[in-house]
């Protein structure tokens, strides 16, 4: 039983996985540090990692899909990112692919369990 | 304070220079934003711990592929590393059995010059599996560099059509006989081995007044040894071709033609070096001379005419294995 939900956990990690840049760039219409991100996702109810985000973001602005600018006004200098405008694009396009996959994926559970009750 | 710098640092120890600052003040500020007003040791702890290893998160920034022999060539690596371990530590067992057969110790085979001699073939064992295996990894590595995305074909950067697999079963025109491989590999470690580690056991063998052994080496030991980093460009390429031949198991155009330029490349090298006067031990010409009773003017022409036939030879036979190799690929 134990393996069984090892297995359900790492496989639903892996489903998450998927959709950590949408997820990112979903939130990222305004400004924001790395630490505000974590707090914000997590007020949401979609908890990431800090060890997994600050990379992402990194990755994320190194791809071009993000901007970002050091803010040094305040007492400890942070590193802000936002959205580019290429990043606007793909989030679209993503959002796009997203909803046809949610879609797909919802109408083919749903005609799996009709057919279970027959 | 002194545990985050020591997270920060040990995160971006291998970063580039430019994405190093950036990322660890980054770093270290989101720690610190983390962190409670007025935090304590144990909070930063708590707080390092739940980032995790410093190395899972390098790698997170760095996603690339850190490895030297990857998935693609793997089980090829380990197979062929079997097998040239196997050639490598016979030939060099070969060698020091060799070594010792001619040149016994002086005072007979007492039980420390046994217990020598067992010491020497225990090290020539690992001495040659040392080598084989540095050798293979290294074309390998090679390898792994230029081509071995897993989809791609092995040995070039085309991606895989159903058009690339090979024959089932391999069509026996085209088919690279593995013991033949398997032979020359053998051949070509046990020629660079003599070269490198003993070329004065390529020698003329006479017996001196006493009735010992006594070797006049063909080389010029020291003169030789200026052609010794050109010879090891040529035994990586030749072991390049061996290991494709092996993996592939059947003939190819771009095989062939590597092969092809190959032993152009190498004939030309035996050319040069054949031609190299200063390459010949002058003692070695003295001793025949002295064996044969001839002039030095009979000689010198009998070791040019022995050095050309050997040329003439070796170019036709690297002709005659390029041709065949060409026509083997082309045939269907």
């Amino acid at each position: 039983m134990d393996s069984k939900n090892e297995l359900v956990s790492s496989l639903t990690i892996e489903l998450k996985r998927g959709t950590l840049v949408l997820l990112v760039l979903s939130q990222l219409s305004t400004y924001e540090y790395g630490y505000s991100l974590v707090q914000k996702l997590e007020k949401k109810n979609a908890p990431i990692e800090a060890g997994t985000l600050y990379p992402l973001l990194r990755r994320l602005e190194k791809q071009k899909l993000l901007i970002s600018k050091w803010d040094t006004s305040e007492s400890r200098p942070r590193k802000f990112y936002t959205l580019s405008e290429e990043g606007k694009v793909v989030y679209e396009q993503l959002k796009t692919e997203w909803r046809a996959m949610s879609t797909l994926m919802e109408e083919l559970l749903k005609e799996e369990e009709n057919n279970e009750t027959d | 304070m002194k545990l985050i710098d020591r997270y920060v640092y040990a995160v971006t120890e291998h970063f580039q220079k430019e994405s190093k600052e950036d990322v660890g003040k980054e770093l270290r500020a989101n720690i610190e934003d983390m962190l409670p007003e007025n935090y304590s040791d144990k909070d930063v702890y708590q707080v390092l711990e739940k980032l995790g290893s410093p190395r899972k998160l390098a790698n997170e920034y760095n996603p690339r592929s850190r490895y030297l022999i990857g998935p693609g060539y793997y089980d090829n690596y380990l197979s062929v590393l079997k097998l040239v371990i196997g050639i490598c530590t016979i030939v060099f067992v070969g060698i020091a059995i060799l070594d010792w057969a001619f040149e016994p110790p002086v005072d007979g085979y007492t039980y420390g010059n046994l217990l020598n001699l067992f010491i020497e073939l225990i090290s020539a064992v690992f001495g040659g599996a040392i080598q084989g295996a540095l050798w293979v990894t290294l074309v390998f590595a090679i390898l792994e560099r230029t081509t071995g995305e897993v989809d791609q074909v092995p040995f070039s950067n085309k991606k895989w059509t159903p058009d690339d697999l090979p024959e089932f079963p391999i069509d026996n025109k085209k088919k690279i006989s593995r013991v033949e491989t398997v032979f020359s590999m053998f051949c070509t470690v046990l020629f660079t081995a003599l070269i490198c580690v003993k070329p004065q056991l390529i020698a003329i063998y006479t017996k001196d007044d006493t009735g010992g052994l006594n070797a006049t080496p063909f080389f010029d030991v020291e003169r030789l040894q200026s052609y010794m980093v050109i010879l090891f460009v040529f035994l990586v390429i030749q072991f390049g071709i061996f290991i494709w031949k092996y993996i592939t198991g059947s003939w190819n155009l771009p095989l062939a033609i590597v092969n092809t330029i190959y032993n152009v490349a190498i004939s030309i090298l035996i050319i040069v070096m054949l031609s190299d006067q200063a390459l010949l031990n002058t003692e070695f010409l003295s001793k025949i001379m002295q064996y044969t009773d001839g002039s030095a003017q009979t000689i010198s022409t009998w070791m040019n005419t022995g050095k050309w036939v050997f040329v003439a030879v070796f170019v036709v036979i690297s002709i005659w294995d390029s041709i065949s190799s060409i026509i083997k690929s082309l045939s269907r």
